[in-house]
This record gives C-alpha cells, sequence and structure tokens, in this order.
C-alpha cells in the first residue's frame, strides 16, 4: 500500500540514519534520512507502515524484512510535502529483532539510498489448554516464549492446564512469560452403546454414569449416538442421540368377549389385530377383559382374559325328587285350600254377623249415649254395652322461664 | 263451653289425625288391637261369637274416637283463666266498661289432662272399664291478648307448639306433633269469658279459622 504522511517531527516510530553504501558516486552527498516503522513490533502477520523520511524526490525504492523482498512503491516527498509511505506485512519468522530495509531504487545493485529500522517480531502466545504441564513448556519454548507461574497441581502428572495468563493470542515479546493453572481432570467415562434402546432405556444408561442425554429427533428408538459408543468423556459430558422415527400406532376397537370360550376370543382379537393372554380355567368362557369392550387401542396390543369354568352340569337326578316335589304340591294345595276355607269361614262369620248381630251405635257430642252391641242366636240374645265416660279435663298453666 | 263453630271446630281428633290420611276409627282400633288393649275385657265376653267380640273390639274404637271430640279453643282458654294478668285484665276491664288492655303474656305452657273411660256392659251388668288417657300440652310463646270487657276478644302474634297423646290402659294408641300462630288460627268471635260477669251486647261465639 501506498501513502503520504506529513514531514516527520519528533516521534516513537523506529528510525534509523541512511547509510551510503560502497561505491556509491562520489560528491553526491547524501540528505539527513531515516526510516520510520510504525508500529515498530509486531507478531508475524501484522502490518507495519514503513516511511523513508530522507527521500526529497519521488522515486522508485523497494522495501526488505531482512533479506526477503516485502514492497515496491514510490518514496520520496510529493508536489504537495508530502512524504510516500508503503505498508508490509509482517512475515512469519521468529521472534526477536529484525532489520526492516528501503534502498532507491534496489538494494542489491548500488542504491542511491539505504535506509534500514530494527523491527521487533512478537511472539504469539499459543493455546496451551488441556496440556500436560511439560508439553504446555514445549510449546512456548518453540514460541520463544517462557512458563511463568504455574497454580494447581503441578507436581500431578495427570494435571493438564485448564486455564493461561496471557491468553492464546497474545502477542508477547520474545521469552515472555505465560502463567498457567493447572488441574486434575475427573477420570474418563467410556460411553455405552445406546443403538437400538428406547430413550428410556438410554437415560437409564447415562444416569448413573452422570453423562447427559440430549435426543436431537425422533421417537423411537436410538439410530445414533455422539459420541460413539466406547469413546471416553468426561463426567457431565452430553450424550446426543437421534431416534428412529416411528409411525402413529393405528388405533384398533377392542371386540366384547365376555361369555366366549377360549377359541371365540383367541378368534375375535386376532381379527381385531390384536393379542390375547388368558388366565382362569381354559375350558371356560371369558368372565372379564381388559381393555373393556369397545376401547381403542394400539394395534397389536394385548387383551387380558380371565376365564371362568362353564357352569356345572346338573347334578344326577336324585330318586327321591318327584317325591319331594309332590309333597311341596300337596302342601301347597293344603295352604289353598285352608285359605279357601277361612274366606269361606270368614264369609260366613260375615253374614252371620250381619244376621245376627245388632250395632246400636251412640251419638251425640262427646260420645256419652252407649253403644250395644247385640247378638242374637237362635232361642239366645246376648247384649254387650259401651258406655263411655267423657272427661273434660283439667288445665294446668305453668310460667316457662327460658 | 261457649265456643261453638263457624265451621268444622278444631278438634283434638283433627290435632291427631288431621293430614295423616287415615281415618281415626280403623287407625284407632288397630292401635288398640295392636297393643292387646281391652283384651282382658274381652275375655269377660267369652259368651259370644267371636264375629260378635270383633265388632265389640270396633266399637270401642268408635267410642274412642268420640272421645277426642273436644275443642282445642276450649283447652286453652280453660288454661287462661287460670292466668292471673288476663284474669285481672279482665276483671279490670268488667269494671270500667268500654275500656280494654292489652296484656303481654310471657312463655306459658297449659296442659291439659283428660282421664275418659268406656264402661262395658254385658246384658245390663258391668262387667269391666277400659281406660284411656288424654294429653294435651300447648307451649305458647310471644303472645298478647286483648281483653275487653271481661272478654278474651283477640289474640296478637303468639306461637304455639302443640303436642298430643292418646293413651289406654297405659298402651299409647296415637300421637302428634304441630305447630301453628295462634292469631292466625284461632278466631274468637266476640270473645271468650274469662271472669264471671254480664254477656256481651250480641253474643257471638268464638270460632276457629280454617
Amino acid at each position: 500500500m501506498l501513502g503520504l504522511t506529513p514531514l516527520p517531527g519528533p516521534g516513537t516510530s523506529a528510525a534509523a540514519s541512511p547509510t551510503r553504501l560502497p561505491g556509491q558516486g562520489t560528491g553526491a552527498a547524501a540528505p539527513d534520512s531515516s526510516l520510520r516503522l510504525d508500529p515498530p513490533q509486531g507478531p508475524p502477520g501484522s502490518t507495519v507502515r514503513v516511511t523513508p523520511v530522507t527521500v526529497t524526490a519521488p522515486d522508485q525504492c523497494v522495501a526488505l524484512f531482512d533479506a526477503q523482498e516485502v514492497a515496491r512503491f514510490t518514496c520520496g516527498t510529493n508536489s504537495d510535502g508530502i512524504l510516500l509511505w508503503t505498508e508490509l506485512t509482517v512475515p512469519e519468522t521468529a521472534p526477536g529483532t529484525h532489520t526492516v530495509r528501503v534502498c532507491q531504487p534496489e538494494c542489491s545493485i548500488e542504491p542511491a539510498f539505504e535506509m534500514s529500522a530494527p523491527f521487533t517480531v512478537l511472539a504469539v502466545v499459543p493455546d496451551l489448554g488441556g496440556l500436560t504441564l511439560a508439553e504446555a513448556r514445549d510449546r512456548l519454548r518453540r514460541s520463544r516464549l517462557v512458563l511463568g507461574a504455574v497454580e494447581g497441581p503441578a507436581a500431578d502428572p495427570a494435571a493438564r492446564v485448564t486455564g493461561q495468563d496471557p491468553p492464546p493470542g497474545t502477542a508477547l515479546a520474545r521469552r515472555g512469560r505465560v502463567g498457567v493453572t493447572v488441574a486434575v481432570p475427573d477420570p474418563l467415562l467410556t460411553v455405552p452403546d445406546l443403538r437400538g434402546r428406547t430413550r428410556a432405556e438410554a437415560a437409564a444408561l447415562l444416569e448413573p454414569l452422570k453423562l447427559v442425554l440430549v435426543v436431537r429427533s425422533g421417537s423411537g428408538r436410538v439410530r445414533s449416538q455422539q459420541p460413539a459408543a466406547g469413546d471416553q468423556v468426561p463426567a457431565g459430558s452430553v450424550v446426543e442421540v437421534t431416534l428412529r422415527s416411528v409411525p402413529p400406532p393405528v388405533l384398533v376397537t377392542v371386540p366384547d368377549l365376555r361369555r366366549r370360550s377360549l377359541s371365540d376370543a383367541e378368534a375375535a382379537v386376532a381379527a381385531a389385530g390384536l393379542a390375547l393372554r388368558a388366565g382362569g380355567a381354559r375350558d371356560g368362557t371369558v368372565a372379564t377383559q381388559t381393555p373393556a369392550p369397545g376401547t381403542r387401542a394400539p394395534r397389536g396390543s394385548l387383551v387380558a382374559v380371565t376365564m371362568k369354568a362353564a357352569a356345572p352340569l346338573p347334578p344326577p337326578t336324585r330318586p327321591w325328587l318327584p317325591a319331594a316335589v309332590a309333597a311341596v304340591l300337596v302342601l301347597l294345595a293344603l295352604a289353598a285350600a285352608v285359605a279357601r276355607l277361612r274366606g269361606l269361614r270368614s264369609r260366613r262369620s260375615r253374614r252371620w254377623v250381619r244376621q245376627h248381630v245388632r250395632v246400636v251405635a251412640g251419638s251425640g257430642p262427646g260420645g256419652d249415649v252407649a253403644t250395644e252391641v247385640d247378638e242374637v242366636g237362635q232361642g239366645t240374645s246376648r247384649s254387650v254395652g259401651l258406655e263411655p265416660h267423657p272427661d273434660r279435663g283439667s288445665q294446668i298453666l305453668e310460667e316457662v322461664r327460658r | 263451653m261457649t265456643t261453638s263453630t263457624a265451621a268444622e271446630p278444631w278438634t283434638v281428633r283433627s290435632v291427631l289425625f288431621e293430614g295423616t290420611g287415615a281415618d281415626p276409627t280403623a287407625a284407632l282400633a288397630r292401635s288398640m288391637e295392636a297393643g292387646g288393649v281391652g283384651g282382658a275385657v274381652l275375655r269377660h265376653l267369652g259368651g259370644l261369637s267371636s264375629a260378635a267380640r270383633h265388632e265389640v273390639n270396633r266399637q270401642v274404637a268408635v267410642v274412642a274416637d268420640g272421645l277426642l271430640e273436644l275443642d282445642v279453643v276450649d283447652l286453652l282458654v280453660g288454661g287462661w283463666r287460670k292466668h292471673a294478668a288476663l284474669v285481672a285484665a279482665a276483671r279490670r276491664t268488667l269494671a270500667a266498661p268500654g275500656g280494654e288492655e292489652v296484656v303481654d303474656l310471657v312463655s306459658h305452657r297449659i296442659r291439659s289432662a283428660h282421664r275418659p273411660d268406656v264402661a262395658v256392659l254385658l246384658d245390663g251388668v258391668r262387667v269391666a272399664k277400659i281406660d284411656f288417657e288424654l294429653t294435651v300440652v300447648f307451649e305458647i310463646q310471644a303472645l298478647a291478648a286483648v281483653v275487653r270487657a271481661g272478654r278474651l276478644v283477640a289474640l296478637r302474634g303468639g306461637r304455639c307448639d302443640l303436642g298430643a297423646t292418646l293413651a289406654a290402659e297405659r298402651i299409647l294408641l296415637v300421637q302428634q306433633h304441630r305447630q301453628f300462630d295462634l292469631d292466625a288460627r284461632l278466631a274468637l268471635g266476640a270473645g271468650v269469658e274469662l271472669v264471671e260477669g254480664p254477656a256481651p251486647a250480641e253474643a257471638v261465639p268464638s270460632s276457629l279459622e280454617h
């Protein structure tokens, strides 16, 4: 990238004096020059603005990072008095101090001017998470960094890095220190094979292992799982499963099996697409069933029935039965005859009363006139008198205190 | 007694059987037969046929039913004639013609006890007796009585709990309990005499409302 910049003043940029190369033309006094790098340090891949400030007339320049050409650009001061500059990307190289050179027009063929300035390449802190201390130390060494303070059970060889300071990606000067936190991880668990199991079965398998079941989709049995069976995972890890898609059940109506024989019940259940489980006297008839008749049940589900023994055959004819029946009939006839006789007597009695009993009922208020019942027989007459004695009574008055 | 009816009198029979749907005579006969009332009496009638004895038993029930022909108002007034405040008011209003007093009656109870009997005669000879016991109890609250010229002429308010029982030879035959408002149920017409005095100008007997 080529740019413009005002004339330099005091600053923090790295700057260096120009060097007249050997063999350069005599008598041509080099102007006071320097090379400004902004920023003067950075990690590989970062961008640095390079501004030659000693070139007055715009001319072709080349920029080198150490010996590697990294840019060609027009350098010098333009007609408005603005310095021209370029940007270069720090190449992948070891952390430490390197040199940036700008030559006009070439560094290799007697340049008119050569300017240089030091550039410090910083180290990028690597991600140490999960490494042992030895592994972390080696990784830092390769990054030209040094392991700093260690927190946690550093002496335990099983300890793993769980935290670091500064974090991964930070740029540090060569031999910069990186502190870490280590911990001994929980023992790893072997993920069980859940394939072919129901959701409930899978959950029951994972629960004691402190693994968490997450169902992605489906409603049938486990088709696949992640992590796979046999993988080692820490406690609390999630095991995701995908279930097979199960079509909704087809419902059928449970037939009425009551009072049917076992074979009849089996046929009816089979015709409805259900299964039968019979208990009790298998040579009897169905006494009860579950589900009840008319219930809608998934096709293939079970209908449980209880069989009851068929009614026992009538007992063998008893020789005394006819006699007993006859006796009962005789008794019934006798009872009927007695009832008829009593009825006749009652009617005769009422007729006799009408003919022989004369009632002379009393009359008058209070019933205080005698009533007579006269019975008139053949040559005899009896008279019964009823003589009421009313009582007007006495009234007692009492005060009621409540 | 001075009371008579403008319509049917309210009798003890009504108290015991009104609204029950039962024929009083038949109900009494059944109760007496079930309780064995008169059994001993009927044994004295051994010379009679069973049909005649049965008829005698039925007639005893008829006679007993007749004993229930007692006017409830008579029983109540019989009690109020012993009420000191009422009697005093009656005497004062007799002494000062044209005056009227309203007497607040505190809660009180009137117990009317009756012991009628039926004598049984065989060929004119008394052979047995059946004793009855009738008790009517009135529990009266919040009643004011209007007294004029020595007569109870009106009632105001008054709530009455009435209980009646009929027994024969100590066997309970029938009992009943009723509640009614005195001023609504009883109409006294020209009034009921509480103390002896001159007869009212126009003697209109008390009556019951039905």
